[in-house]
């Protein structure tokens, strides 16, 4: 199984936990997710996530110029985007230990 | 319409510049809506701009097949977005009308009749479906497997491709006139306008909880211009600089010194004087347009020609309004660039490479 499948279950949740911790923009967050070791990840990858969590309504953005120029969108997250995350992190624990379990006898 | 994103795209180069215009050729070719479009690819401007900054190469942002990242990039725009951007252009349109419907009530055709015609509408917007399907059905798929096309050459067969069915529009329209009473003319966009704006307040009103979006630092066209003009403004003063010593050495004067220059131009950027300048002059182009119309054309009634006034004045308020912004702009841009260069000590050229 590709490492692709497994990050698509995950992303989601790992983008939001980032943006929990404070506000921030896209180029920071792929920065933060390649010092946990996600260094394949690109723009082509976050965006649509961004997207995705904006939409359902986990993140809230506001719009300031950057230091480079283009108008630049910085994410924050909302309250049902901090409950969806607590659950996201109760689910990601059960899944992990039960995976755990069966993975780790091998 | 591309919006202000395409202004700023002459600040990456190379690789990054090329990768750029290849997605934006992407999000053409798939009729990605104007808001979508201007989002997304201002964000992956963004992070070019900071990835090429750090000197890292392109593919870090956009891998090595750059069908697939767009495929990737714009995958969450939907056929619900489409259709919601279908419907958005469409109220954009019904502005226009309705205001090409109020001028052609108060100034009616030389026949006097109640109907309006609107054919040239009809046809143009039939024409710019047609336009959208060639592309999407054509042109799109022959452009994705020829990754040798430059995004260039198509905007050059774009541009080509529209004026010839702006052409076929105007002959069609020309020859098929379109009658529908004057009133219908300005009631169904008038409803669509209305519809259309209830449907958004009740969308903003679950969404933010307000009927109108919270005020947000939108990515208009005006604000690539302005954006454009700051960054534009060292390297065009640099050119400016190192052409008028070329100049004076060719006459055998003594060059200026850089201080000098800068001197020279403090006066010409203070926002009072150079705004003041672009205050007659927009005055003047203005009024005189329309004290030559006033005079030349036979206005039925003075209620008419205030009206014709008041039109005219608000457009021209309008450019009014985008000069001031520009000088205002510019002298700020100027007024930053000084200060930076007294406060660290840097050279004109030293600023621009920065």
């Amino acid at each position: 199984m590709e490492d692709t499948q497994l990050l698509k279950g995950i992303l989601e949740g790992c983008v939001l936990a980032i943006i929990a911790e404070n506000e921030t923009y896209g180029y920071e967050i792929l920065q933060r997710l390649a010092e946990h070791g996600f260094e394949e990840l690109g723009e082509g990858t976050m965006y649509p996530v961004l997207t995705r969590l904006e939409k359902k309504g986990y993140i809230t953005c506001r719009k300031e110029k950057s230091p480079l120029g283009p108008i630049r969108k910085y994410y924050s997250v909302t309250e049902t985007g901090r409950e969806y995350l607590v659950a996201f992190r109760e689910s990601y624990r059960r899944v992990t230990a039960s995976a755990d379990e069966i993975l780790g006898g091998n | 319409m591309k919006q202000g994103y395409i202004l700023l795209e002459d600040r990456l180069h190379g690789e990054y510049k090329e990768a750029f215009s290849r997605v934006s050729l992407y999000s053409n070719t798939n009729l990605i809506g104007i808001d979508t479009d201007s989002e997304l690819m201002m964000e992956l401007l963004d992070s070019m701009l900071m990835a090429q900054s750090e000197g890292r190469p392109v593919t870090d942002v956009v891998g090595t097949d750059i069908q697939a990242f767009c495929k990737n990039f714009f995958s969450e725009y939907k056929t619900k977005d489409r259709f919601v951007d279908f419907l958005k252009a469409i109220y954009r349109i019904s502005w226009i009308l309705l205001v090409f419907g109020v001028v052609d009530w108060v100034f009616p055709n030389e026949e006097g009749t109640t109907f309006s015609n609107i054919g040239s509408v009809v046809i143009g917007a039939a024409c710019g479906i047609v336009l959208n399907l060639i592309i999407y059905i054509l042109i799109r798929p022959f452009v994705q497997k020829n990754n040798r096309i430059k995004p260039s050459v198509y905007n050059v067969f774009f541009a080509i491709v529209l004026v010839v069915f702006i052409v076929l529009a105007i002959i069609i329209s020309g020859r098929y006139a379109i009658r529908v009473p004057r009133f219908v003319a300005l009631l169904i966009p008038g409803l669509y306008i209305l519809i259309f704006m209830i449907v958004q307040a009740g969308r903003n009103y679950k969404k933010y909880g307000s009927v109108k979006q919270p005020k947000q630092e939108r990515i208009s066209f005006m604000s690539g211009i302005f954006a454009s003009i700051e960054h534009e403004l060292p390297q065009d003063l640099l050119k400016e600089f190192i052409n008028e010593n070329e100049k004076r050495q060719k006459k055998g004067q003594e060059p200026m010194t850089e201080e000098e220059f800068l001197q020279k131009s403090d006066e010409q950027y203070c926002y009072r004087k150079r705004g003041f300048i672009n205050s007659i002059l927009l005055s003047v182009v203005a009024l005189v347009p329309i004290a030559i119309i006033g005079i030349t054309n036979d206005f039925d009634n003075i209620s008419q020609f205030c009206i014709f006034v008041t039109i005219m004045l608000v457009l021209d308020g309008f450019l009014f309004s985008i000069s001031r912004k520009s000088a205002k702009v510019s002298c700020h841009a100027y007024e930053n660039m000084r200060k930076t260069l007294k406060e660290e000590g840097l050279t004109l050229e030293e600023y621009v490479n920065m």
